[in-house]
């Protein structure tokens, strides 16, 4: 709860004065006397929120936040719910599964250096020996590659991506 | 023009709940008001000694409302001001003594002969406040820019709301602007954003408001005190005119436009 509340609110640090560090410690304790909750209730009413979302998709539970606050004198209750779609064919779980999304989604045939950039032809990904992409002419060692048709691949072997020096 | 009861109150003790009612009572009948003040304070009366009326006491409201006296005979003539009136608190008894209903009925007794009635809250959320908050046609929430008080302000301002009171009016009250300027006290816009209510007064701290408790001579009568500048505002702007606020500097030196002024 801590982590989301200081990203709203911002974190104090040695110099707050104490006119600020007043007003977050009241905007704190203010969300509490309002709501009217026990904590124990706020806890099953997050955790049915959760059920409800994984549902349709896989939760990242681990990076789950939540943080209170205050709008004029009604409270406001802010989530962050990272996931990914069900069903996905990425392994790792970043956060919101967008760059994935924007990956998979991205198909253009692209020119590949046929070397890495150390020269040295190596087996890099698939995507070098994939049928769909052309066999690209060995580029310049400045130049830089551009997307990859594969989407596994350029998260899972950045090395071979987009580092071109 | 119909009688307005207004009802001070803050939660928190000691934020300037009686210096405010005898001021504000002062300072209204000074331009000519009808006023009567009430001190709701059953157990604890104040209102008599910060008005200087403290000798002439011979009823008091308990002793209306249990019948001993007419509520006249309990209304106590200010010395300087002929349409003002003072209806003090019993001091030996306690809150139970009164009900809201009795309250209500005093002040439907007084309101034909009046045009403001002003009733001086005890602290607290019970019985007290409770009595003092019924007949309120406005009500006015006096808090301190400190963390204890605002945060009593906010509960009251909750209770006020979830009982289906007239929306309440914020007197910070003991502003120091020298310590706004440089940080390290809340802010008028501080505590407004907070309790996000209508501020109709700002009150900074002032030593004039000793002395005068001191001699029983409320500070709106003295010209050099800037608090009894700020009382008089507030009469002013209950009277439905415009004033503005006094320059209260906000942290970094300059002033920054209130965003919650007494918008009439």
């Amino acid at each position: 709860m801590a982590r989301l509340f200081e990203r709203l609110f911002g974190r104090s640090n040695p110099e707050t004065k104490s006119g600020k560090l007043a007003k977050d410690r009241l905007q704190m304790v203010l969300v509490q006397d309002r709501i009217d909750m026990s904590s124990d209730k706020m806890k099953m009413m997050q955790e049915e929120i959760i059920e409800v979302m994984s549902k349709y998709v896989t939760v990242d539970m681990d990076n789950v936040d939540f943080a209170l606050r205050n709008r004029e004198r009604d409270g406001l209750f802010v989530a962050e719910i990272p996931f990914h779609p069900p069903a996905d064919e990425t392994k790792d779980s970043d956060n919101t599964g967008v760059t994935n999304e924007n990956e998979s989604a991205v198909k253009i045939s692209v020119e590949e250096p046929q070397t890495d950039t150390e020269g040295t032809p190596q087996p890099t990904s698939d995507s070098d020996t994939d049928s769909k992409a052309p066999q690209a002419e060995p580029r310049a060692k400045n130049d830089q590659p551009t997307i990859e048709t594969e989407p596994d691949t350029s998260t899972e072997e950045p090395s071979d991506a987009d580092d071109d020096d | 023009m119909a009688a307005t009861v207004i009802t001070i109150t803050s939660g928190k003790g000691g934020v300037g709940k009686t210096t405010t009612t005898a001021n504000v009572g002062v300072a209204l009948a000074r331009i000519g008001k009808r006023v009567v003040v009430i001190d709701a304070d059953i157990g604890l009366r104040n209102l008599d000694v910060v008005m200087g009326l403290e000798n002439r006491i011979v009823y008091d409201l308990v002793d209306v409302i249990e019948g001993r006296c007419k509520l006249r005979q309990a209304m106590i003539k200010h010395k300087q001001f002929p349409n003002l009136f003072l209806i003090p608190a019993a001091q030996t008894r306690d809150k139970n003594a009164v009900s809201p209903e009795d309250m209500v009925r005093v002040c439907n007794e007084l309101r034909p002969n009046s045009d403001y009635i002003i009733i001086d809250s005890p602290a607290g959320i019970e019985r007290g406040y409770r009595n003092a908050v019924a007949p309120a046609n406005e009500i006015l929430i006096v808090t301190n820019p400190e963390v204890s008080a605002v945060r009593d302000a906010d509960r009251i301002i909750g209770l006020l709301e979830a009982e289906g009171k007239p929306a309440g009016r914020l007197i910070i009250n003991r502003i120091r602007s020298d310590m706004v300027r440089k940080g390290e006290m809340l802010s008028p816009t501080d505590i407004t954003d907070i309790l996000a209510i209508k501020i109709i007064g700002i009150v900074p701290e002032d030593q004039y408001v000793v002395t005068a408790s001191n001699s029983g001579i409320p500070v709106t009568l003295n010209e050099n005190s800037r608090a009894g500048v700020a009382f008089r505002n507030i009469a002013r702007r209950l009277n439905g005119e415009d004033v503005p606020f006094m320059n209260i500097d906000e942290p970094g030196g300059f002033f920054r436009r209130l965003s919650r002024l007494f918008g009439g």
